[in-house]
This record gives C-alpha cells, structure tokens and sequence, in this order.
C-alpha cells in the first residue's frame, strides 16, 4: 500500500487510534495525538502567536505515522522569520521494518512545507529522531544545561541520576550523609557569589500575572541584539506562558526603576508529576525563559535564581544557548551539566545561524523553545 | 531482472555483509539493519550515486529493492546505471 504524507483529517482519528493501540501493544509509550477537530479555521501565524499542525503518512485506511509542525516567528538580521519546529515524530517503524521509510518522509515533506525547521530535545543525540536528523545532515549541538544544588544531601538522595548504579548510590549516599557535599557547594556558591560583585543584586523583581506593553517596548529594544531568538512580544509570551499556566511566575525585572528584561522561573514540587521519574520527591526550580540586553543577563537571571531560593527548591536548572546568558549562569553559581537536549536545525536555520554569528550576535534558545514549557 | 551492480554497491556500502546477495524482493523484512535510521543514508546514497532527487513522499514507498531499482529504472528510462549518465 503507497504512503502519502499530508495534512490531518478529522475522518483520520479512528486509524490514528488504531495506531496507537498497535504501538501500546507492542509496549511502546509514543502515541500520535490529533488536531482539535471542534476547529474548523484554519490556524495562520497573522492571527496566533503559535500555529501548530499534525502531517500523518496515510496508507490507505491506515495511518502509519505523524509528526507535528510548530510554527512561530522569530527575528534575524533586523528582520522576522517564520520558522517551524518538528514535534513528537511517532511512526509505525518503531515496530514494523516496512515502515522504515515513513521517519525520512515525514520529514522531507516537512521542510517542503518549512525550510526553516528545527528540532529540540529528542532525549539528546542518542535519541532515533535526532539520528535522523544527524543521518540527514543537519547541523546538530546541545543546549548547554546548568544546575545549582540547593540542598545537595537532598539532591543525593532523590535525584534518579545519582541513583541508577549500586556504586552511583553509594558514593551519592556517602556525599549526603557526610556533609561534604553541603560543605563544597556552600564553598563554591561563595567563590562565585564573592566574584560576581554585588551589581547583579541591585536587580529587583516584580511577580507579575501577564505580559503587557512594557514587555512589547522591551522586545523591541533587544531583539536587535540576538542573531536569532523567538519573538517574545507580549502576544508570543502571553500565548506560551497563559494565564493559569501551573508552577509559573513571571517576574518582571528593574534596575534603578528602569525595566530591563523579565525571567519566568518555575517552581514544581515534582512528586505525582511528570518530572517525578528524574527528580523524585524534589522541589525544581527552573529559570525556563528569559529576555534582558546581553549585558543585563547576570542581574535579570539573579533575579530569577533569588525568587527560586526564596521558593526554597532543592536544585535550580536552566537552559540557555546565548553565550551571555550561559556566562549569566557561571556568574551566579551554577555548574554546567551534561546536557541531554539536542538541538537539530535545516541548512537554511544554519546559515541564519552562520551569518549571524559571523556578526557576533548569537542564537538565544532556552528548553521552552521547541515545544515551549512542559506542563506539569 | 538481476539487480544493478550500482544498486548492489549502494546497498553494501550502507548495510555490509547483509546485503552481499541482494535480490529484488530484499526488503526491511530480509535486512535487519534496515531501519528508518539506515532509510535515510540509503536515499541520500542512492540521490548521490545515481544523481536523482526523490519525492519527499515515495521516500517511504522505496521499501524494496525491487521498488528502488523500478524507481530509478523510471528516472534513466531504462537501468539504474543510466540514471546518472
């Protein structure tokens, strides 16, 4: 039977339900959703901030894969981009060899519809779609993981990665019963807090419910800085970051009564959550997004790793590609960790790349990029 | 119809020993390292060799080695071995 890859249809939610049952069936997890079908208008980026739409390869009466495309404007070189971002690929290769073409198909078909196409996360470059990509000749990095242990003994003793081999837990227990691992983390917080002077303090935050007019007035004054970023307008960011979205806080950072950037952090008890598998009975915090010039990044980041603390989480984690924002991160005291979320993008998303670079202006990436914030 | 020499090379370079032999209804079902990961490099060997762009949708229908060797039989008008000439 010939596959051909287009766009979802309503009448297709029953064969991709039968796909699904055949995944679950053979154990695996991944399941390809569908589109809201109560919708019948057309989503356009003139109108949404965000415009998601699921391609499935349709065999006959059967579905035998889908992968979404993630729409969203971002600014390069003084000028907006429309780019995509390919979420959740699910096909039936997983377990069955005649599929084995349906991965590559989704994807070409993909960057016919979008050139300018990325992928984030994937579980790191060990992940099967991210080997596609690699295999397709896209041009791949990670983006830079940093971590700060609040509570290291805790951390020791919940954290999944510490936990995985008998020698893993040992040591990890030792570190935690012994307090050396409190004594150097204090020992490195103060090396760091000592070097970075007290500028970044001056820094002063205010929780804030949405983004507004300020937030539009200060996209405008920074994104010229970056040489490819997200627009973080006010719709984008009010889009990405609704109201009502759990574990959340938007805080809107001044310095002198002067607005210079803002910084969303989280705060999840990760117990009974998604993220309980990694951290256990852990409160995170995570510093998810954030928008200052460059050389505000140490103070506006501060900001957000001082709401954290006063959250009194364990451990605070950040995602960040610009290299300001990642010096941010060194600046006041997190470490830099392995990082398991990959980051794949087109020739085309590589030369914006390239060119932009070639004028010292960076690509500004943070984990809620891709697939925007995980909901908790 | 025996399989083109070019064709053999491709499928040799990109899965080894297990495509020594190949015969036209070699599939993903005889060779087991043809996953959706090896897909790829053949499609992007076989655009390489034979000088052809493949369809981003008939990427996933070339499941055979029979439906490859048709496909690029339909692009030269007559063997493989002329599809890059």
């Amino acid at each position: 039977m010939t596959v051909m890859v287009r766009r979802f249809k309503t009448a297709d939610v029953p064969a991709i339900e039968r796909l699904n049952v055949r995944l679950a069936t053979a154990g695996l997890p991944h399941r390809v959703g569908h589109e809201d079908s109560r919708r019948s208008e057309e989503r356009r980026l003139d109108k949404e901030s965000i415009v998601q739409r699921l391609y499935v390869a349709a065999a006959g009466e059967e579905i035998r894969g889908g992968i979404w495309l993630r729409e969203q404007l971002f600014w390069s070189a003084g000028r907006s981009v429309r780019v995509g971002w390919t979420v959740y690929p699910v096909a039936e290769s997983l377990i069955d060899g005649k599929a084995a073409g349906v991965p590559a198909s989704l994807l070409f078909s993909l960057l016919r519809q979008q050139p300018y196409l990325m992928a984030l996360g994937m579980g790191g470059h060990a992940g099967p779609f991210a080997k596609i990509l690699a295999a397709a000749r896209w041009a791949g990095s990670s983006l830079p993981f940093f971590f700060h242990l609040r509570h290291p003994s805790r951390v020791l003793r919940h954290l999944a990665y510490a936990r995985t081999t008998r020698l893993r837990r040992t040591v990890a227990d030792c570190l935690a019963a012994s307090g050396v691992a409190w004594t150097a983390n204090k020992l490195l917080a103060g090396v760091r807090a000592a070097m970075r002077g007290g500028r970044a303090r001056q820094f002063t935050y205010a929780v804030v419910d949405r983004f507004d007019s300020w937030a539009d007035e200060h996209w405008e004054r920074c994104r010229d800085s970056y040489g490819f970023i997200a627009a973080r307008d006010s719709r984008a960011l009010n889009a990405l970051y609704p109201e009502g979205f759990r574990c959340l806080t938007r805080l809107r950072v001044q310095h002198s009564g002067r607005d210079v950037g803002w910084i969303c952090a989280r705060s999840i008890n990760a117990l009974g959550t998604r993220l309980e598998r990694h951290f256990g009975g852990l409160r995170v915090g995570i510093l998810t997004d954030g928008l200052a010039q460059p050389g505000d990044a140490t103070g506006v980041m501060e900001a957000g790793f001082r709401y954290l603390v006063d959250e009194d989480v364990d451990l605070i984690v950040t995602y960040q590609s610009h290299p300001a924002w990642c010096a941010a991160a060194s600046d006041i005291g997190l470490m830099r960790g392995p990082s398991n979320c990959a980051f794949y993008r087109s020739p085309a998303v590589e030369a914006l790349l390239t060119r932009a670079a070639a004028d010292n202006r960076h690509c500004h990436l943070t984990r809620s990029d891709g697939d925007g914030p995980e909901p908790v | 119809m025996s399989v083109d020499p070019r064709l053999q090379a491709v499928f040799e370079a990109v899965f080894g020993r297990e495509a020594s032999q190949l015969s036209e209804q070699d599939s993903p079902a005889t060779i087991e390292s043809w996953d959706s990961l090896n897909h790829v490099y053949l499609v992007l060997a076989l655009e390489a060799e034979f000088g052809v762009q493949f369809d981003a949708e008939e990427i996933a229908n070339l499941i055979s080695v029979g439906a490859i060797q048709r496909r690029l039989e339909s692009a030269s008008g007559s063997s493989p071995a002329r599809a890059a000439s």
